[in-house]
């Protein structure tokens, strides 16, 4: 949370190497759970899975982003928007390829997310906080606007099939776990990266950084850039799993729930922190959809629980627990 | 499909031309959400203008999400608007009307139908005195039997229910199906699907709930060809034209 | 056009009344209020519930009972995170996020998505000044406005807390050595925070209704506001309210209303670019 696992400095890799394997065993596991449930579940299921693999790109880029820069961000919805509309765009106007169109949105959200973060590069975070309110609102009024591009509220179709022969569902499911497998790859080897380790040291050590030519005003770019970057290939993945875009899917709810996600997974990059945080942002609201209200209590009280009790609490008892044994030696 | 809710394009059209023939004022400015409701007026309305050699002096949108209206209020009001159409919810005539107090701007209003409602008036107070409402719905306040025996029911059953314009629309179109299966019934055919199709088909000119002149033909299901005019005042909806017929041209470009 | 500018002025002030209730908790604790609307909002119910929602209390006596409603709230909230600010900002900002959520959530839940109107208990008058209308709606705004500012500045500048407060802002370590209790001073901040709060959501409602997004919608100018004039800046905010309320109403009657949010985003990431200390401030860059 406020002093997340990675930190720059190197870690005690003996105590490190027995947490590190259960970590592997658990993502690797649910990636063969995961692979393996469709033989077990219904289209609907499945359907509703895939959705939450997508959704959990997206928490994971929130969560990469409060890890790597300490920024709070309920702008989110913006880049996935903006992934999920260049991919729908590029397959309607000049019918580019489904890879072709990731790649092409993942590289178009980073370079929106360098623009908007530059403005406040030296500034304090909460600036960057606020701004990013006013980001996630924009974005269907920016969208209905500009109808004539974006298809309005009806939105644009993104065609749902790689290969043919196999059922769209399937696909859209194993697309949706792969990039999730790939983006929580990527963001968990970030950490042992050149740009990786040099921007921790810039939250962590400013100076040292600094010596290396690495401001905190520079890592905190970089560390949004990536994050807006796998917000839009989530947004992209997105659009692929539900087969259209449309100004409802980004309302400034979704950078909410994005952000309830990623503090219910504790902000982990591991494939299965993700999946509980995207798991529980998707099945609140349909387990309760007759009752709106309580699904906005619940989040509130899942964000300031979570906070509560990882700030608060556990340091409490941990302090605790650490005297007494003092004590008892 | 035997829709009864007429396209808000007849609507607006029905409004201006009260606007106009009616009260003499053809400066006509429309504010309208910017969804299918909204469209469909701006359509209605641009189409009955240009009719008549006119054009709407300006028109200006809104989300649905909007709450605070005085931008658009503004750009009417600096247009020298007369007349106001607004086409989106009571709130956002509530919305509408409080911006125009607060500049002191006064002209005449039109709101959809659905908006001759009692809520409308706990939103707005007595701003909402004046505003004129195109409805292919008798004021909730009329003296129709059908209307009375909606008042006198619906407390009756259902006690946390409102009475409101919503409730009539409902109440309405469960009458039509009434008339027509009675016709069925007493044609002495069986009561199938088809068969009541074909006499739906010969509703011509029925009146049922708080509708009237309601007409479907095999090949035209615009049922509803008629609308009245209704007035708020004093707190009461009150009705100041009986049911007319909608302007041709707008009639004859909506699709059957 | 001198219409458009004089109701930005007015509806300014409210963005004003609003920015400087976020401003005084930053000020003193360092971090972003994102429930400040949704509480400000939750106030608002409470006078509509006191008076003609049902229990037809007198005006006066119903804003009383939410202005002490909103202080309880406060320190309540504030007990909450006042030990996640020891540690970070951020994370006491999203523990406000989540606060908002259960204010919003309980809104809902005991007033349901139904809109209400609650107005001021003014009467109907309006005259005209130079060609611009001027209602009573108008007269009370302002004036409220401008004995809030005074108050606050009177509490500020003359009161020992107000001293403290000022301490603490500049050099929170400082104040510590010199033996000011810091929790005292933000609590302080939090109390007086709400309050605004409150009045703030009263004097907006009217001009639209009341629902419970309508309070939080319209804090976004709120921290437009305190962005443009400096998140640690009182007459900073005041202005920016200002200046937000103005160009906003310029820009709804003379490009588009519908794209009000972007407006307000480019505004923001313009002023942060080229007065990245806020309207007023000297020292560039001093906001880190």
């Amino acid at each position: 949370m406020s002093e997340p696992s990675t930190t720059a400095l190197p870690a005690d890799r003996t105590r490190r190497s027995a947490v590190r394997i259960d970590d592997r065993m658990l993502s690797i596991g649910t990636v063969l759970l995961l692979g393996l449930l469709p033989i077990w579940i219904g289209s609907f299921w499945l359907y509703s899975i895939s959705l939450l693999l997508a959704q959990g790109i997206a928490i994971l880029s929130v969560s990469f982003l409060i890890r790597y820069s300490g920024e709070v961000s309920i702008g989110h919805n913006f880049f996935v928007a903006t992934g999920a509309y260049t991919i729908a765009l590029l397959q309607n106007g000049p019918n580019v390829p489904f890879l072709g169109g990731v790649v092409v949105a993942t590289a178009v959200s980073a370079a929106v997310g360098l623009l908007f973060a530059w403005p406040s590069r030296t500034l304090s975070g909460v600036y960057l906080s606020v701004v990013t309110l006013a980001l996630g609102l924009c974005v269907p009024e920016v969208l209905l606007y500009w109808s004539e591009v974006t298809g309005g509220f009806e939105g644009l179709f993104v065609e749902s099939r790689i290969v043919g022969g196999v059922a769209s569902g399937l696909q859209q499911y194993y697309v949706a776990l792969a990039a999730l497998c790939i983006a929580t790859f990527v963001a968990h080897r970030f950490r042992g990266s050149r740009l990786g380790l040099m921007i921790l040291t810039a939250r962590d050590h400013p100076h040292a950084a600094a010596a290396f030519g690495m401001t905190s005003g520079s890592a905190r770019l970089s560390a949004f850039a990536v994050s807006a970057a796998i917000a839009g290939f989530g947004g992209s993945i997105l659009g692929f799993t539900t087969s259209m875009v449309s100004p409802n899917s980004f309302i400034f709810w979704n950078s909410v729930t994005l952000l309830v996600g990623a503090v219910v997974s504790l902000y982990s990059t591991r494939i299965y922190g993700v999946v509980v945080g995207a798991a529980f942002v998707t099945l609140v609201p349909q387990l309760l959809s007759n009752y709106g209200q309580f699904i906005l209590i619940i989040y509130g009280l899942a964000l300031l629980g979570v906070i509560i009790v990882f700030n608060v609490t556990v340091p409490a008892i941990v302090r605790r627990v650490r005297r007494r044994r003092n004590h008892r030696v | 499909m035997f829709p009864l809710l007429p396209d808000y394009a007849l609507s607006a059209a029905s409004s201006a031309q009260y606007a106009l023939d009616v009260l003499g004022k053809d400066k006509c400015a429309l504010i309208w959400q910017n969804d299918e409701l909204g469209r469909r007026a701006k359509f209605g309305l641009d189409l009955v203008l240009s009719s008549r050699k006119k054009t709407i002096l300006t028109d200006v949108s809104f989300d649905v999400a909007t709450t605070d209206l005085s931008a658009q209020i503004q750009r009417v009001s600096a247009a020298g608007a007369e007349v106001v159409l607004l086409f989106g919810s009571n709130a956002h005539l509530a919305s509408a009307l409080r911006s125009a107090a607060r500049i002191s701007w006064k002209g005449t209003w039109f709101a959809p139908f659905f908006t001759a409602d009692p809520s409308t008036y706990e939103l707005t107070g007595d701003l909402l005195d004046g505003v004129y409402f195109s409805s292919w719905l008798l004021p909730l306040d009329a003296d129709r039997p059908a209307i009375e025996a909606y008042r006198a029911v619906v407390p009756k059953y259902y006690p946390n229910d409102k009475l409101g314009v919503f409730g009539l629309n409902g109440w309405t179109g469960a009458s039509l199906f009434a008339v027509a299966f009675e016709r069925l019934l007493s044609s002495g055919k069986e009561p199938t699907r088809e068969n009541l199709i074909a006499v739906m088909n010969t509703i011509d000119g029925v009146s049922a709930g708080a509708a009237d002149k309601i007409t479907f033909t095999a090949g035209d299901h615009r049922g509803t060809r008629q609308e009245v005019m209704i007035r708020a005042e004093a707190g009461k909806f009150r009705l100041v034209r009986d049911f007319s017929p909608y302007p041709q041209v707008v009639f004859d470009a909506v699709s059957k | 056009m001198l219409p458009v500018i004089w109701q930005g002025i007015v509806t300014g002030c409210l963005y004003s009344l609003g920015a400087l209730g976020l401003v005084m908790i930053f000020k003193s604790s360092k971090m972003v209020n994102f429930a400040h609307g949704a509480l400000a909002g939750y106030g608002a119910f409470s006078v509509h519930a006191l008076t003609a929602g049902g229990a037809g209390w007198p005006w006066l006596a119903a804003v009383a009972a939410a202005l002490l409603g909103a202080i309880a709230i406060s320190v309540l909230v504030y007990g909450l995170i006042a030990e996640l600010l020891q540690r970070a900002a951020t994370t006491a900002t999203i523990a406000t996020l989540g606060i908002g959520l259960i204010a919003q959530g309980m809104i809902l839940w005991q007033y349901g998505s139904n809109i209400f109107r609650l107005d001021l208990p003014l009467p109907h008058l309006s005259f005209s000044i130079l060609g611009m209308a001027l209602t009573a709606y108008d007269v009370a705004v302002l004036s409220a406005t401008f004995l809030v500012v005074v108050a606050l500045f009177l509490v500020i500048e003359r009161t020992r807390l107000g001293v403290a407060f000022r301490a603490v802002s500049t050099d929170p370590f400082a104040a510590r050595v010199c033996g000011l209790s810091i929790s005292r001073v933000h609590l302080f901040s939090w109390v007086t925070s709400s309050m605004l709060g409150v009045i703030a959501a009263l004097l907006i409602v009217p001009t639209t209704f009341l629902s419970s997004t309508t309070v939080t919608t319209f804090m976004l100018q709120a921290f437009a506001a305190a962005v443009i004039g400096g998140f640690d800046s009182l007459p900073g905010s005041a202005i920016g309210g200002i200046l937000v309320g103005v160009s906003c109403n310029l820009f709804s009657f003379y490009v588009a209303p519908e794209l009000l949010n972007t407006f307000l985003l480019t505004f923001m990431l313009a002023s942060l670019s080229f007065f990245p200390g806020g309207i007023l401030s000297q020292r560039l860059g001093s906001r880190v």
